[in-house]
């Protein structure tokens, strides 16, 4: 009788422990990747200038934490360009978002970090195409352990842009290994670091995670005299209705692109354009 | 006594350095957020001004955004107009109402802005839609938004075919019209629009009015083109000018207003701006751009919206 009161003891207090012990709230995680300082006081300047891209990264974190534990947020002289080759930093958590400088060559983008890979906190203007300050989607390979990369966005120029080039294309979509969405631009676009809130809100609030971005977009970026900001999402087609509650899970390699190409697509587009004509 | 003596002349001495920095221009000035662009900017170019000059005005009118102060009630009627029903939610710290009313979903900013998308439709990429033409799509936007009460007489307009698929797999999945308004025959720029996303045979997927409601305020000196173009020369502008370019030519330029979507610390209003325009020549190809400078004297472009001691960071730097 004796033995059995204990027992009801000890799992009432095991039950109770288990409810106040702190855990990791979510089951998804979330990784950022966000420098406004290609600048230092002491050391060299990247020539591109700075930009709000630790604040978007910030901004959307912070809307967005209500969902999603942290996984890492690097910005400014912590964030460089290896995060987006190493599986235990990009592919540690389901959604990832870099936000900063984009390049663009013939047949690659490129996400443009200040610090050195190799170690240096700055380059300079002789190094912007160093290997050590971009990755490129050459390079990137999303949907590996240890957590599985889903949803990739990449809040600066060029990341998903073409160029009407069938191989650069292929390039953008062989990063598609494991991971289902990329959201990005596919041109120049404007870095306004309240976008990332609006997008995080978005998320959170139901919308599906494409919605979500384009509808951000929608609202901040710029008509100017010259030139369209292109939104654009890429991925595994069937994922287009994924929200951040109901989605499909990481893809085995038999669906990753380069095993099942006709899988993927350019899922949509959407043009912001500058300035318009004179009503007639 | 002594000590008190010292304490005192210590404060009064920091008290005079820091007047003195303020006093040499640490303060932070007025500021205008015009967003940079995410591609890299040239480190060097030879600006060549080909523009004409003349004619451009010395001072601008600005314009203030009239307080919307929305309710529910606002919300409701608002609704009722786009056939929707349902409770209306408020979030204060994003100041957004929200409806739901199904797969139709209405939000409303404080400030007056607004979007509605019936997600039965909008990016609705699986239906086989009949999409109209431009004209077509122009004039059921128009209905839409008479219907509304949103009256777009002299805004500039830009119907746009929105896609998936790329290549041959192309299509277009719905048109959007952008209307974008226009102060007494000068364009507004950054987010002065309203969208109608049209799809099936015109039927309205999404309205977006980006816009606020606006009041006359006061008449400011502008800067002199010189001094804005010495602000373009030092990267002190929002240019897409290419990332290689080594030589550019300015064409025109021209005085725009711009609009800032908000939410701000401060209401930032409708601003005077410098547009520069004009083109480099990269590898053989010419490449367009545009360069945006405030015009208001004595303002300059801050990099972030509106955090009040980013100007004081800037300067350092």
């Amino acid at each position: 009788m004796r033995k059995r009161r204990l027992l009801i003891y000890w799992l009432i207090l095991l039950i109770t422990v288990s409810f106040t012990i702190p855990t990791d709230a979510f089951a998804l995680k979330a990784g950022f990747d966000g420098i406004s300082d290609y600048s230092h006081w002491w050391y060299p300047n990247c020539s591109y200038g700075d930009r709000a891209g630790a604040q978007y990264v910030n901004n959307l974190y912070n809307a967005i934490k209500s969902s999603f534990s942290l996984g890492f947020k690097y910005t400014d002289y912590d964030a460089n360009e290896s995060h987006l080759r190493t599986d235990s930093i990009v592919n540690s958590v389901q959604f990832y978002a870099f936000s900063g400088h984009g390049k663009s060559w013939t047949y690659e983008n490129g996400a443009h970090f200040y610090a050195r890979s190799t170690g240096e906190c700055w380059h300079d203007s002789s190094m912007e195409n160093y290997d050590s300050v971009n990755a490129r989607t050459n390079e990137v390979r999303l949907g590996h352990s240890p957590g599985y990369c889903l949803w990739a966005t990449f809040y600066s120029c060029h990341w998903l842009r073409n160029d009407g080039n069938t191989t650069k294309q292929q390039n953008i979509f062989k990063m598609f290994e494991g991971a289902t969405l990329q959201m990005g631009f596919a041109s120049v676009m404007y870095l306004d670091s309240r976008e990332g809130t609006a997008y995080g809100n978005n998320l959170v609030g139901g919308d599906k995670i494409i919605d979500a971005f384009l509808k951000a977009a929608r609202i901040y970026q710029k008509q100017r005299k010259d030139g369209d900001s292109i939104t654009r999402v890429v991925g595994y087609t069937a994922a287009k209705d994924d929200t951040i509650r109901s989605y499909c899970p990481a893809l085995p390699s038999s669906k990753w692109y380069k095993n099942a190409p006709s899988l993927y697509s350019v899922i949509v587009t959407e043009v912001i354009p500058h300035n318009g004509i004179p009503i007639p | 006594m002594k000590k008190a003596v010292k304490g005192c002349s210590l404060l009064a001495g920091i008290v005079c350095i820091v007047g003195v920095l303020l006093y040499l221009g640490l303060r932070p000035g007025k500021t205008l957020f015009i967003p940079p662009s995410g591609q890299p900017m040239p480190r060097h170019v030879e600006y060549k001004m080909e523009a004409s000059l003349a004619g451009l005005p010395a001072r601008a009118l600005t314009y203030e955004i009239r307080d919307a102060n929305v309710t529910k009630q606002d919300v409701v009627a608002l609704a009722e107009k786009l056939g929707m029903k349902g409770d209306v939610t408020y979030d204060p710290k994003s100041g957004i109402y929200t409806l739901k009313d199904g797969e139709k979903w209405l939000e409303v900013w404080k400030s007056g802005m607004w979007d509605y998308y019936d997600h039965r439709v909008w990016k609705n990429i699986d239906l086989q839609k009949k999409i109209p033409s431009d004209e077509e799509a122009v004039q059921k936007a128009r209905e839409a938004l008479h219907r509304l009460g949103i009256n777009t007489e002299g805004f500039n307009v830009r119907v746009v075919a929105q896609t998936t698929g790329a290549f041959e797999t192309e299509r277009v999945v719905n048109k959007d019209v952008f209307f974008m308004r226009v102060i007494n025959g000068i364009p507004v720029y950054g987010v002065s629009r309203v969208i109608v996303s049209v799809g099936h045979r015109g039927e309205i997927e999404a309205i977006c009015k980006y816009y606020h409601e606006i009041e006359p305020g006061r008449t400011v000196k502008l800067k002199s083109i010189e001094e804005a173009f010495q602000e373009v020369k030092e990267n002190r502008a929002s240019s897409s000018i290419h990332p290689d370019a080594k030589t550019a030519v300015i064409t025109k330029v021209t005085m725009g207003y711009w609009e800032d979507p908000g939410p701000s610390e401060k209401p930032v209003g409708i601003q005077p701006v410098w547009v520069f325009e004009g083109f480099s020549i990269v590898d053989g190809e010419k490449h367009t751009f545009d360069a945006f400078v405030p015009a208001g004297e004595g303002v300059r472009i801050t990099d972030v919206p509106n955090p009040e001691l980013v100007p004081i960071l800037v300067e350092f730097r």
